[in-house]
């Protein structure tokens, strides 16, 4: 036997079991699967630093490691859609002296927006379910937004900032479900402000639509084609937004948003009960700095009403969607 | 300006490194993605020798390269981007295998065990041989062998001198042989 030190015998053998061809990079590909990366580059890194962006993982890893499991999660998710889905209280993006924007946006003590939602299946095109929403915004309460078919009410949603609590109501069925949360959870939530994802939405690239009059008042528009910047705000499973486009008008005398319109395409997840959906959804700036009294944010539960089960969660997936389908006559739930 | 040829095979330098992460910060994208054509293989490579799971591992790439992209301002000597995103791959495949581990394994009835064959084959009892090796071992082994890496090219990507690469390829190997030497498959008898 030869003396072999470096063992060279076994070079064809790991070779034959490891080698494998060139992994080939495809950058174009990955720019488009990594969004957030790929704005971040086309924009240079000193600006981006200068946004900090937000890392919203810990806050969901947060959420799904807490105690209160699945009803802390339905909650959030609730929540999260109500701040995703377009909320008023943000900066306007880049045009209009945008620091006074700003500035006034963070002396508003108040917000009433009245506007609807517009949730139609990619399936079924033609199946169309409309809701007519008020949304409610205090600093010192909390959010309240109500939303309405055919003139009856179908959900209300109320988070009580001073008590820490969440309550849904679910009028049609009787149901509600009513939560507490932890500081962190607070913090969390707190996170998920309007204003917070208003800054995530200051990332994505915008056009100036130019001035216009809006319901009477003079504005300035701004168009966003992608606002990728919040997809990964709420898990893919439980909200996937998968894209976006939307308008926001800023009254050039109010120097806040006055009316804010949006397309989103949501994918299979638990918001829409496993359906593709399209939502288009328009607020309208109704009032500010009026005052919203705090039995508005009130969390008493209307007599007769039931919890809503641990057990409705799969089945309805989110309340408000499924109020949306039930009224349809298309949830099993319904019935 | 950096020359903007791709693939792994260009040989790298930490003056090229270093311009084309300055260059990346400004707003010039295509250096990133120069950046990335160069160490992609590599970090394959190196998640694989973690993961043991090919296609995993260029997920776990893929994944480094965006955590890269988002830690680049904080990345203090970017002559000396090789050895830190090597470091952020290990850390993304470390993560990927915990989160495997913690899902139990899917049945498959179909799989072949030792005991269908009776005798293990060469290649199951090899990779079994690259298991049983410490990970800062596989991983040398694993970028020698993957693409055919010079030792100069690993030591770039490692931070290391190639005679420290050397050196820990001659342990391994060692390692290897000893494993194959005590199943009954010394250096005479493998094919």
């Amino acid at each position: 036997m030869t003396h072999d030190p470096d063992n060279s015998w076994l070079d064809s053998l790991l070779s034959r079991q490891i080698h494998r061809a060139p992994a080939e990079f495809d950058f174009p590909g990955w720019l488009r699967e990594h969004p957030n990366e790929a704005r971040r580059l086309q924009r240079g890194f000193e600006a981006v630093e200068r946004n900090k962006e937000k890392d919203t993982h810990p806050i969901w890893r947060c959420i799904m490691t807490s105690k209160m499991t699945k009803y802390s999660v339905a909650a959030a998710l609730v929540l999260a859609a109500a701040a995703v889905l377009l909320n008023p209280l943000g900066t306007s993006p880049g045009g209009v002296a945008l620091a006074a924007v700003q500035e006034k946006v963070a002396q508003v003590s108040t917000m009433v927006l009245r506007g609807e939602k517009v949730f139609s299946t990619v399936a079924e095109p033609n199946l169309v379910f409309r809701i007519d929403v008020v949304k409610n915004f205090s600093r010192p309460y909390g959010y309240m937004e109500e939303g309405r078919m055919k003139g009856t009410l179908t959900y209300r949603m109320t988070w009580n900032l001073p008590q820490k609590q969440f309550l849904l109501l679910l009028p049609p069925w009787k149901k509600c479900l009513k939560l507490p949360f932890t500081e962190e959870q607070m913090q969390i939530m707190e996170r998920l402000t309007p204003t917070r994802v208003m800054d995530l939405l200051l990332e994505t690239e915008s056009r100036k639509l130019g001035p216009a009059q809006i319901d009477g008042r003079a504005a300035e528009g701004f168009e966003f084609q992608d606002i990728q910047s919040i997809q990964n705000i709420v898990p893919k499973y439980l909200v996937d937004i998968q894209q976006g486009s939307g308008t926001v008008w800023v009254g050039t005398k109010e120097l806040l948003p006055i009316r804010i319109e949006g397309d989103l395409r949501i994918g299979k997840c638990m918001m829409t009960v496993s359906a593709d959906m399209r939502l288009h959804e328009v607020a309208v700036l109704e009032s500010h700095d009026v005052e919203l009294p705090d039995s508005m944010f009130g969390l008493e539960i209307p007599e007769g009403y039931t919890e809503f089960q641990l057990s409705d969660v799969p089945s309805a997936g989110l309340a408000l969607v499924d109020v949306i389908m039930s009224l349809s006559g298309t949830s099993p739930s319904a019935k | 300006m950096v020359d903007r040829q791709s693939g792994s095979e260009r040989y790298m330098t930490n003056a090229e490194d270093d311009i084309l992460v300055r260059q990346a910060l400004q707003a010039d994208a295509e250096s990133f993605g120069q950046l990335c054509r160069r160490y992609y293989p590599a970090l394959v490579a190196v998640a694989d020798s973690i993961l043991l799971d090919h296609h995993l591992a260029e997920d776990a790439a893929q994944e480094t390269l965006a955590e890269a992209c988002r830690q680049l301002a904080r990345l203090k000597e970017p002559g000396r981007f090789g050895p830190w995103v090597t470091a952020i791959c290990r850390n993304v495949a470390k993560d990927m295998l915990r989160e495997r581990l913690r899902r139990p394994a899917p049945l498959d009835p179909g799989a072949p065990t030792t005991a269908d064959h009776g005798e293990e084959e060469p290649s199951e009892l090899l990779a079994k041989a690259l298991q049983q090796l410490p990970q800062r071992l596989r991983e040398v082994v694993f970028l020698r062998f993957y693409n055919g890496w010079s030792y100069e090219k690993m030591a770039q990507v490692l931070g290391a001198t190639p005679g420290s690469i050397d050196g820990r390829l001659r342990r391994a190997k060692k390692r290897i042989a000893g494993y194959l030497a005590r199943n009954g498959f010394g250096k005479g008898r493998i094919p």
